[in-house]
């Protein structure tokens, strides 16, 4: 009986037991071998993903992320190290920058990629503050800083009728000092060559100051700002750098409004999600514009002359009361790259030496851009002057401007690739019975992102007795940012 | 830069036509009421507390979620690196300048581009993670 019984035992296991262990045997050994060659079980990849199994996708995903860890961990352990050793640690290895040549190209593939650093980086390092940050990656910066950044340009101009000349030598530098965590003192410049007055040998330097303002980061919605300002009237004034616009020149109508003013400002921007769009604001009270002899005449509007200070050291402010004006825009967003931007400013206050006569501009600004190679983007802007000899006039203009990168027609030529084609209308009335309306056609061709040539054909129409523009003209720059 | 102006003529016979005044009035108060907003909406904000300087710590539970929901994840800072620079000049690459001019530089494109807080934050993290040296 012994014997029997232990017989039964034995082909109890031989029969059930053991060809339920070679079924379910492949399973796992599946499973390890995805895990151990990943590259020798390529039909796994296609496989779709169970409740019980990695997939491939799922497997890759698993492996990049273990990678960029280990990679995270080396250089933090190099870091610690360095730290002890009182020395300067390397940067982090991590978002490496794209070269020049791809940055355009490579800009649209690179987010996927970094946001999975940075994600990474928020997992296992909390910061403190946002002056912690590069601190946490790669050891303390000062906490003071002096650069120098800015553009400059050379400029070819034939005027009909004119002889061709190099009429244009520009350097713009802006000197940037950043003082802690909440302070930057900024100012930029123009240094521009000009001939002496007619009959006068030699040239003159001449030095603007376009802007100097103390920017003190009050919270993440609030920025003071103290000085000569470029005001927020539309958006080329802050956007009118020789590397930012596309034109060797400014849209004319421009010329109804004030670039600058000496005074205050608050400006921020309210986000809308976490996924880009956001609202702006700024609201600024400055000296506002003034007269050239402190008369209220129509031709005696001076829209940059009041800076707080005469020629002989006084103390003047022009007029009695300030300008104030503000804008307010909204940013929406499609998706990266493609986005549109449209805001409405505005100013007034008063302008003659008595302080009767006002001021007042209102401004509409817009910006599209339809992915990395169309732009279009323009400004309606209207003025009201009242005058002492001549009512309230009304100067007012408009300008659009187009761009389209031909590196969007995927042709892959070399030359053709870097280049961009752009056009611009735009349109002045200064109020007394003269309109300038004029075309411009040309092209950038980008040597590198922050070397540019510009080639432009400009048609002026003219009426009235006072053009604003010259007659036709051919221009070329070259535009650098640095 | 090419800097155009123009002077307004004493021509009173042409101007006669252009006293618009009432609409002059309108404009200003217009203007005034835009001005007004804004000084009530920025008063409301300045008194916010700060957090772009000092924000609180990650939250672990708030990462695992945006991991795990790829439609709502906020946009990386490569992400708003593209789509903030280019939207006035072509992108400068990470490796131009070192973190600590980055860090000022940043700071001005906040200020000049009116660029959200958390924005920048992750745009200063992603490009002094590519800083040069």
């Amino acid at each position: 009986m012994k014997m029997s019984a232990t017989y039964f035992f034995n082909r109890w296991i031989a029969f059930v037991l053991l060809p339920i262990t070679l079924v379910s045997l492949p399973a796992p050994l599946q499973a390890q071998g995805a895990a151990t060659s990943p590259a020798q079980e390529q039909p796994t990849a296609a496989s779709p993903p169970s409740g019980d199994y990695v997939s491939r996708a799922e497997y890759d995903k698993l492996k990049a992320e273990h990678e960029a860890m280990k990679t995270r961990m080396e250089a933090l352990e190099k870091m610690v190290q360095q730290m002890a050793n009182g020395t300067a640690p390397a940067a982090p290895p991590e978002a490496p920058p794209p070269t020049e040549a791809e940055a355009p190209a490579e800009a649209k593939q690179a987010p996927a990629e970094a946001k999975q650093v940075v994600s990474t980086t928020s997992t296992t390092a909390a910061a403190p503050s946002t002056e912690t940050t590069a601190a946490d990656l790669s050891g303390p910066l000062a906490t003071h800083d002096f650069d120098i950044v800015g553009d400059a340009e050379v400029q070819f101009g034939k005027i009909s009728h004119q002889h061709g000349a190099f009429m244009l030598a520009d350097f713009a530098p802006i000197f940037l000092f950043r003082g802690g965590d909440k302070i930057l003192f900024e100012a930029g410049f123009d240094f521009i060559l000009q001939n002496n007055a007619p009959g006068s040998s030699g040239s003159t330097t001449t030095v603007n100051l376009s802007f100097a303002t103390l920017d003190y980061i009050i919270n993440d919605y609030v920025t003071f700002l103290g000085g000569n300002l470029l005001l927020p009237l539309g958006t080329y004034s802050e956007r009118s750098a020789g590397w930012l616009n596309k034109f060797p020149d400014a849209p004319l109508p421009r010329a109804v409004l004030p670039g600058n003013g000496v005074g205050v400002e608050l400006r921020g921007a309210i986000p809308i999600g976490d996924r880009g769009p956001s609202v702006t604001y700024s609201a600024f009270a400055v000296n506002g514009v003034s007269s050239v002899d402190g008369a209220g005449n129509a031709d005696q509007l001076d829209l940059g002359g009041n800076v707080g200070l005469t020629s002989d050291g006084r103390f003047a402010n022009l007029h009695g009361g300030a300008g104030w004006g503000g804008r307010i825009a909204t940013f929406l967003l499609w998706k990266p790259l493609y986005d549109l931007e449209i805001g409405v400013s505005g100013m007034s206050g008063p302008w003659d030496n008595a302080g009767r006569r006002q001021y007042s501009a209102l401004v509409a600004d817009w910006a599209l851009h339809v992915g990395p190679y169309v732009e279009v983007k323009g400004e309606y802007m209207n003025t009201w002057v009242g005058t002492d000899n001549a009512g309230t006039i009304d100067p007012d203009g408009w300008w659009i401007q187009a761009g389209y990168k031909l590196a969007g027609l995927k042709l892959n030529v070399p030359y053709l690739d870097k280049l961009e084609l752009v056009g611009r209308y735009d349109t002045v009335d200064d109020g007394l019975g003269s309109r300038t309306n004029r075309g411009t056609v040309g092209a950038v061709y980008y040597i590198t992102n922050t070397l540019w040539l510009e080639g432009d054909y400009e048609w002026a129409n003219n009426h009235g007795p006072n053009p604003a523009a010259p007659d036709d003209a051919l221009l070329f720059q070259i535009s650098y940012g640095f | 830069m090419m800097h155009f102006s123009f002077k307004f003529p004493m021509d009173s016979n042409h101007i006669a036509m252009h006293t618009p005044k009432q609409t002059s009035a309108f404009v200003r108060v217009l203007i005034q009421l835009l001005a007004v907003t804004t000084v009530s909406a920025t008063a409301i904000i300045i008194s916010l507390p700060a957090t772009a300087q000092t924000p609180a710590p990650a939250s672990k539970t708030k990462t695992e979620t945006t991991a795990t929901t790829a439609k709502a994840e906020p946009l990386s800072g490569a992400e708003l690196w593209t789509m903030n620079c280019s939207r006035c000049h072509m992108a400068r690459n990470p490796g131009e300048f070192t973190a600590a001019q980055w860090r000022t530089i940043i700071r001005h494109m906040r200020v000049r581009a009116n660029l959200p807080a958390y924005q920048v934050k992750e745009l200063q993290k992603y490009l002094e993670g590519g800083a040069g040296k």
